[in-house]
């Protein structure tokens, strides 16, 4: 009887063992999902907020650039004037201190307008230089957001994908490291497109703090390949940093794990990343490196996107 | 009497946009009316004979497309052009497909292909209304209409159907299926070979296997005599390598996707040469024996020379293109693809211009029209790369060996 009751309460003391293992397991989960959901929301607003201020540009930039193409077309035709006059006035025979063409002639000279003449068109053209670049970033960040498909599944490119993802990144990137493509032509897959870029942009900001953190002097490399088969389309980013040491390599799509110093990282960038191509999008993320030697992430998503293709 | 000029209303909330766009084209052919909102371009409109607006789509008050709708409705003669710096894809296209609008551009808007669309379809509008053309398109008895797997093809688009159920419309007809896999095999630029219609989706896009469908679909509809049938098998060869040509072209030299409204457009700019192959099939063949008789001549010039001058191919087609209400690029690029103007820029020519290229260059190889090996390949050189042009003739010579 009395052993009966002692194994009662063993067996319930198991039970709520397993109960308390559960819960904490649960408000682990809970927790990560949270914080997942937050972070992937801010992504969203950056995103939508990045697309916002892009399209807002686009009229300034729009009149502007115009204004200088139009003031191109002046200061070509105000030049040649220009040269009439000093022509004509070099010609006029009684160019005294007091003639009307000496007085012209020299104000020009005082005035150096030979030069401000010359420069004037350098100026016209170098502005319109910058805009032009303008309008590439703005014209990125725009397509970058996919804010025209945010959140729905539509046809992208991924070498575009990838193009737009640089420009993004430039900042992270350029100082610190060069970046070779190698793209194949590959087909347009079904997908959200928005969250592929966020994918890709995550994979290359890691990449250009890894080469960062090295002690290796001089800059690093990143080098982007992309290929198709007829079921999916692949991409490949590696870098030549450090690498990933083997005892953390199964950890770094864990959430939270981070191996930035604290307040660097959230440790949640490759965990989402994975959700979207693994979860999301029946794709494959994967990694493989080499310490001292570098790191590969290869993305591999399916051309069509199931799961859509088949619902009603 | 001089003829009196032709004139544009550009509506825009932001005046600055407005007093720039009337700045650029101060020197033009053209007169601008400036409105700064829908309704007071509504007004404008009532008081004066305007050939074309221009609309920005985000406004306060009345917004850019509510003002096309009510100038679709009022004045549907009027060609209606979206110049906005907010081109949401999800907006803009159901009003393309919808006929709200013939075109879009976006802001910041490069000025000299802006200008040079403003102006090729104020010459549309012009060309469109030929006398001479227009008779000669009355002696079609049954003018031929839009396909109906096309259309369907569209409004399944415009409703943002699957991908796979987009497919299905064309799958379901073997006929059209299987001519459509062939063109989309010799306009593909990428790897391997492309078998089913939503790979063809994916790797091409919708708009290019849209343009593939109406052209398809159309020649369908038609009867053909087995005679007919080889210049028509030339002519669909040729249109394929030419979209393919300005694709890779394209993506090759500037490492970026060519925008969807041009990529297709070699599919539909010898629409014209199909309408004459099928209603005036001895001024087709003439025109042909004309090309040979003379060093292979361009089929355009040798249409001028046989006194069909502003009703050749190209105005034909374009006046097709117009009546089935195909997008502004289409029309253009129909009417415009054996003239173009010269760009000063050697490194980033106009799509026009590769297209006027590409167009001598597939005829070349077609051994279809004699043009110079230097002039193509001192363009082309101009911005590919050492090689590349090389191998994509490599490419071009395997596509017509494999037909």
């Amino acid at each position: 009887m009395a052993d009966s009751k002692e194994e009662k309460i063993k067996g319930l003391e198991a039970e709520l063992k397993k109960a308390r293992k559960t819960l904490a397991d649960f408000s682990l989960n809970l927790k990560q999902a949270h914080a997942a959901i937050i972070q992937q929301e801010k992504l969203a607003a950056i995103g939508q907020l990045a697309a916002g201020i892009a399209h807002e540009l686009n009229n300034p930039l729009g009149f502007v650039s115009s204004n200088f193409m139009t003031l191109g077309k002046y200061v070509e035709k105000l030049t040649a004037c220009f040269n009439l006059v000093v022509e004509y006035s070099k010609q006029d025979e009684e160019m005294e201190e007091n003639s009307k063409a000496g007085h012209l002639f020299r104000y020009v000279e005082e005035n150096d307008l030979a030069f401000i003449i010359e420069d004037m068109g350098d100026i016209v053209s170098e502005s319109r230089q910058g805009l032009e670049r303008m309008a590439s970033i703005v014209d990125n960040m725009r397509r970058f957001s996919h804010i025209d498909f945010a959140g729905k599944i539509a046809p992208y490119d991924l070498n575009e994908g990838i193009a737009n993802t640089l420009v993004m990144a430039r900042n992270e990137t350029k100082y610190v490291t060069e970046v070779e493509t190698a793209f194949a032509p590959v087909p347009q897959i079904q997908c959200r497109g928005d969250e592929i870029n966020q994918v890709l942009l995550n994979i290359l900001v890691n990449a250009a703090q890894a080469i960062a953190g090295r002690k290796k002097k001089g800059k690093g490399l990143i080098t982007i390949k992309t290929h198709a088969d007829d079921e999916n389309v692949y991409c490949e980013i590696t870098d030549d940093g450090p690498g990933i040491p083997k005892a953390v390599q199964d950890r770094i799509f864990d959430p939270f794990f981070t191996t930035k110093e604290p307040g660097k990282g959230t440790g949640l960038g490759l965990n989402i990343s994975r959700d979207i191509i693994v979860n999301k999008h029946k794709g494959e993320l994967s990694v493989s490196s080499k310490k001292g030697k570098g790191t590969t992430f290869l993305i591999k998503l399916p051309l069509l996107f199931q799961e859509e293709a088949d619902q009603e | 009497m001089p003829e009196k000029k032709q004139k544009i209303l550009i509506v825009d909330d932001e005046e600055l946009v407005l007093k720039s766009l009337k700045r650029e084209f101060h020197d033009a052919d053209f007169e601008t009316v400036l409105a700064d909102s829908g309704e007071k371009g509504l007004e404008l409109l009532q008081n004066n004979d305007i050939d074309m607006v221009i609309t920005d789509i985000t406004m306060p008050g009345m917004s850019g497309l509510e003002f096309l709708k009510i100038v679709k409705d009022k004045h549907p003669d009027l060609t209606r052009i979206i110049l906005s710096g907010f081109v949401e894809e999800s907006l803009v296209i159901p009003a393309i497909t919808q006929r709200v609008a013939h075109a879009y551009y976006t802001k910041p808007w490069t000025t000299k292909s802006f200008r040079n669309a403003v102006e090729q379809t104020l010459v549309l509008r012009k060309t469109l209304k030929d006398q001479a053309l227009l008779a000669l398109i009355s002696r079609i008895d049954r003018l031929p209409t839009l396909p109906l797997v096309y259309q369907e093809f569209e409004s399944a688009m415009a409703k943002d159907l699957p991908i796979k159920k987009i497919a299905g419309i064309v799958a379901e007809d073997v006929s059209i299926a299987t001519r459509l896999l062939q063109v989309v095999n010799s306009a593909f630029y990428g790897q391997g070979t492309i078998s089913s219609i939503d790979r063809a989706i994916l790797a091409l896009g919708l708009k290019f296997v849209k343009d593939i469908v109406f052209t398809v679909s159309l020649v369908r509809n038609m009867k053909w005599t087995q005679h007919q049938t080889r210049h028509l098998e030339q002519i669909f060869l040729h249109s394929s390598l030419v979209s393919f040509a300005v694709k890779a072209v394209y993506e090759r030299a500037f490492g970026k996707k060519l925008d969807d409204r041009y990529a297709s457009v070699g599919i539909t700019h010898d629409i014209g040469r199909i309408i004459l192959l099928q209603f005036f099939t001895e001024r087709y063949e003439d025109t042909v024996n004309h090309q040979r008789a003379n060093s292979y001549k361009d089929f355009q010039a040798s249409e001028v020379e046989l006194g069909y001058a502003n009703m050749t191919h190209c105005e034909i087609g374009a006046y097709f293109l117009n009546w089935w209400n195909l997008p502004d690029a289409n029309i253009r690029l129909a009417l415009f693809h054996h003239a173009f103007k010269e760009s000063n820029h050697p490194e980033k020519p106009e799509i026009q211009e590769i297209f006027y290229y590409a167009n001598l260059w597939v005829n070349r190889l077609m051994e279809d029209q004699q043009t110079d090996p230097d002039d193509l390949s001192r363009f082309f050189n101009g911005f590919l790369k050492d090689g590349r042009m090389e191998s994509i003739e490599r490419e071009l010579i395997e596509k017509i060996g494999q037909r």
